[in-house]
């Protein structure tokens, strides 16, 4: 290398040996930064369009540099579902997902290998509907969108269901659509997650979040996982990146207005901060342990309806022992006492 | 001339743009006539049997037919063309039936016209034949039995035997002749072949080269069927050898 | 009179198709049945291949299909339904397709002016996919009528094209044979120019039954509707299920190949004249 540029440059004229002489300087520059990168591990994480909030303690990590700090830095791949996500990661294209319960719980039915190492958002399923809806009862025989019959709101709509006592149509839609088919009634109802359904209610007139809500309170809604074998042969780096998660969710419950103000500068919608705002009242976000009653609720109705088989996962308790894994969260805990998330 | 009146009358110069094609092409032909138009490719033949058919609106002057402007619509006329002019989704039979169909003739009277007509041409067996199914020589027959099937006021036929083999267009005149004689139609019939003109035609107009005018008008009085070593025939395609050479 | 060797000519060219004909299917029906088993073979070998436990074999795709005939799928819909309502879709859509673009396209075709002065305003939709138009339709239009419209944008192009296209190429011999006769413009239409194009038209309407499928499986999955083999795959993409998303591909292509036979069908048999049509 270094004899090939000897010999050109003999033949260089001043012009470019001064190029030259600068590119040298510019690359001694970026040595040291060069080096200091490679100590550290880059994992690639996925989540999905439009999911800002929800992985609100995800962009704090980022913007506040607790990844860095765990000598880790992560490349975001953005999905346009939870599924696509988790079949991306099953070829081995992601170290680290962030997706919902339910498809979580498919893909594991379906011969999928992974470690729950935190909970991320609870409760993000609110029930938007039309301005003549007043009550659960008028939804009855109605059409209600959800995001997707693999969806947990899809589920969360059969629980809402029978709770009510009532039978509404299932209409899947790509969430987007969702706002339009509200708007001009050929859906009553949508069942959906934030920021949309907040985009919904400021957006069509008389829309409004129906009581009460959500459907199940603090109801299961979205998981962290990393693939097993980070999980078993670089323990320090799963420990780091759910220390740096479990730094995020401080920081939001510390400093809600300035976390917010973070997330709505990653959401890239009109009034974002408002947005942000209206729905963080309709999900947690700062709670990294599953919430178990709801959690098995949900795991039954998948069953119950057909959409997970019991074939490879046998029951709730096995999935739980086979697939969550909080000694890092514990580990990580035991780390941060006394730490205060600064601003 | 022959007596039986002037049923057709020529009389037509033609331009196509600032080229003259026929230059006051003057000529009547009497009812029943065989008549030959001879001369070379290229000289504006086609151009006479598209002007008498209406294919074309004349330029100058006009085409009549028993007195009024030739009109597919009011006349009933026929074209035998020289490319493969049959519809190839139509079997022989329905073929045939083209211009009666067009003309709405009743469909007793059409069926027996198209029977006879395919008797005529021995096309029997093959009604329901498609044209790719048949030979070139059958597929002018059928052409020919088309344009006979309408009793025409005239009927046109441009080199209709240029495209077959020697023997086949030999068979092919003499079938001619016989139709023409059963149906006692009006005929102008278009080629270059001397011999095709003096073994058909009762008279042969011969075109000279663009513009083209009339070069001269010989009557053949043969005896019928015609011989190609008959002394006559000799003379004449003698004679019509000259006048083209001395046209071209 | 050379009408003997006129026969033997006849004869030849009739009976060739016919003989041969018979023996050549069989061994057509041969080849595909190898050629089928070909591509589950290797369909078999990539599973071993590949190794996931989201790439379904064989085996797992006809068992997903057995439980699906048999129980409904997950949305408590048969495969029936599934495969009822996407078919009725798609014939509204290409059927809308037929009968606006045969009659635009003879239209534009015998009337050029009328072609030249709206190019600019007709063609660029061509170029716009059916799928594209999906946004659209979801805020104006509303469950069967949204399917239909997009299959129709799909089925009509390839129809319309394929008839404008082939009215110039009506051959003038053709349309002369009629004139000399004293027909008028009705007829040639009717007559002559009609059955001309007729295997263009019907070349085009087995295109717009190509594009009309993708536009509906395509449509079906943006939604709205609870029914149909596209909203059917995508339930399953969702549940990560792939061997019942398979069956939902083997089905479309299944149907789809069915559909083209009719028309082909239809094609050997309206084109009898048109020998070289066959395979």
């Amino acid at each position: 290398m270094n004899g090939n540029v000897d010999r050109k440059d003999a033949r260089m004229t001043s012009m470019k040996r001064c190029t030259v002489a600068l590119l040298v300087v510019l690359v001694a520059l970026a040595l040291p930064v060069v080096g200091a990168a490679q100590k550290m591990t880059t994992l690639r994480v996925g989540d999905q369009i439009g999911s800002e909030l929800d992985y609100g303690p995800y962009w704090i990590a980022v913007e506040k540099g607790y990844f860095k700090e765990e000598g880790l830095t992560t490349v975001r791949k953005t999905y346009p579902n939870g599924p696509a996500t988790l079949l991306d990661y099953n070829k081995g294209e992601l170290d680290a997902v962030m997706a919902g319960f339910g498809p979580f719980l498919q893909a594991a039915s379906q011969g999928s290998d992974y470690v729950i190492v935190s909970s991320i958002t609870k409760g993000n399923a609110p029930l938007v509907a039309r301005p003549e809806i007043r009550s659960a009862k008028d939804l009855n025989g109605k059409r209600v969108g959800t995001p997707g019959l693999g969806t947990i709101h899809d589920t969360m709509l059969t629980l809402y269901e029978r709770e009510h006592g009532i039978k509404v149509e299932h209409v899947s839609a790509k969430i987007t659509d969702l706002v339009a088919m509200l708007e001009k009634s050929e859906v009553q109802g949508i069942l959906c997650w934030e920021t949309v359904a907040a985009t919904t209610v400021r957006a069509v007139k008389g829309a409004h979040y129906l009581a009460p809500l959500p459907v199940i309170p603090g109801a299961e809604s979205l998981e962290v996982i990393i693939s097993r074998k980070i999980a078993q042969s670089q323990p320090e780096v799963a420990l780091g990146f759910t220390r740096a998660l479990l730094k995020g969710m401080r920081y939001i419950d510390k400093h809600e207005d300035d976390a917010l103000r973070i997330i709505a500068r990653a959401m890239n919608v009109a009034d974002a901060l408002e947005v942000a705002k209206l729905a963080k009242a309709q999900v947690k976000i700062t709670d990294p342990y599953m919430e178990p009653k709801s959690a098995q609720i949900i795991y039954q109705a998948l069953v119950e309806t057909k959409k997970i088989t019991t074939e490879r996962v046998k029951s709730y308790d096995d999935f739980m022992q086979r697939f969550v894994d909080y000694s890092f969260l514990k580990r990580a805990e035991e780390s941060l006492k006394g730490w205060e998330p600064k601003r | 001339m022959r007596a039986g009146g002037e049923k057709v009358l020529v009389d037509v110069t033609q331009r196509f743009g600032d080229l003259v094609v026929l230059d006051r092409l003057r000529f009547s032909i009497a009812a029943n006539e065989f008549v030959c138009v001879l001369g070379k490719s290229g000289c504006g033949k086609t151009t006479v049997a598209n002007l008498l058919a209406g294919l074309l609106p004349c330029s100058e002057g006009a085409v009549t037919i028993d007195g009024v402007s030739a009109d597919p619509r009011r006349h009933e006329l026929a074209f035998v063309f020289q490319e493969p002019s049959l519809w190839p989704w139509r079997t022989v039979r329905d073929n045939i039936r083209i211009g009666l169909e067009i003309k709405r003739v009743p469909a007793p009277e059409l069926e027996r016209r198209v029977a006879d007509m395919i008797e005529l041409v021995g096309l029997r067996g093959f009604e329901t034949y498609y044209p790719y199914q048949i030979s070139g020589g059958m597929k002018q027959r059928v052409a020919i039995a088309r344009a006979f099937a309408v009793d025409a006021d005239l009927i046109l036929m441009d080199e209709p035997f240029a495209a077959l083999d020697e023997q086949t267009r030999h068979g092919m005149q003499a079938e001619v002749l016989r139709i023409w004689e059963r149906k006692k139609t009006t005929v102008v019939f278009v080629t270059h072949n001397l011999e095709e003109a003096i073994y058909l035609a009762e008279r042969i107009i011969v075109l000279t080269e663009k513009p083209t005018r009339i070069k001269a008008s010989l009557d053949v009085e043969l005896p019928r069927p015609r011989d190609y070593a008959h002394p006559g025939f000799i003379a004449l395609r003698k004679r019509l050898g000259e006048l083209m050479g001395s046209a071209w | 009179m050379k009408v003997e060797a006129d026969v033997l000519e006849v004869a030849r060219a009739a009976s060739v198709p016919a003989t041969a004909g018979r023996g050549r299917s069989l061994r057509v029906l041969l080849h595909n049945a190898v050629a089928a088993l070909a591509v589950l073979a290797a369909w078999q070998v990539a599973t071993w291949v590949v190794r996931s436990v989201f790439f379904p074999s064989p085996w797992q795709v006809a068992r997903a299909l057995v439980d699906l005939g048999l129980n409904g799928d997950v949305a408590g819909h048969t495969l029936l339904t599934h495969m009822w309502w996407s078919m009725a879709r798609l014939a509204a859509g290409f059927l809308m397709g037929v009968l606006l673009g045969v009659p635009l396209g003879l239209l534009m075709g015998l009337y050029k002016p009328l072609y030249a002065g709206t190019r600019a305003a007709l063609e660029p939709f061509r170029f716009i996919p059916p799928i594209a138009w999906i946004p659209l339709t979801i805020v104006l239009l509303s469950g069967f009528s949204r399917y239909v419209f997009l299959i129709w944008l799909g089925a009509f192009f390839p129809i319309f094209v394929a008839t404008l296209v082939g009215v110039p190429r009506v051959e003038p011999i053709h349309k002369n044979v009629a004139k000399v006769h004293g027909a008028g413009r009705w007829y040639i239409l009717r007559k002559v120019v009609i059955p001309s194009i007729l295997p263009d038209i019907l070349g085009g309407m087995r295109v717009g039954m190509g594009t009309a499928w993708m536009t509906i499986v395509a449509a079906e999955m943006s939604g709205g509707e609870t029914t149909g083999l596209g909203r059917m795959m995508v339930n399953y993409a969702e549940l990560i299920r792939i061997p019942e998303i398979v069956v939902g591909m083997i089905l479309i292509g299944a149907l789809g190949f069915a559909m083209n036979e009719v028309l082909l069908r239809i094609e050997q048999r309206l084109f009898r004249w048109r020998w070289e049509v066959t395979l």
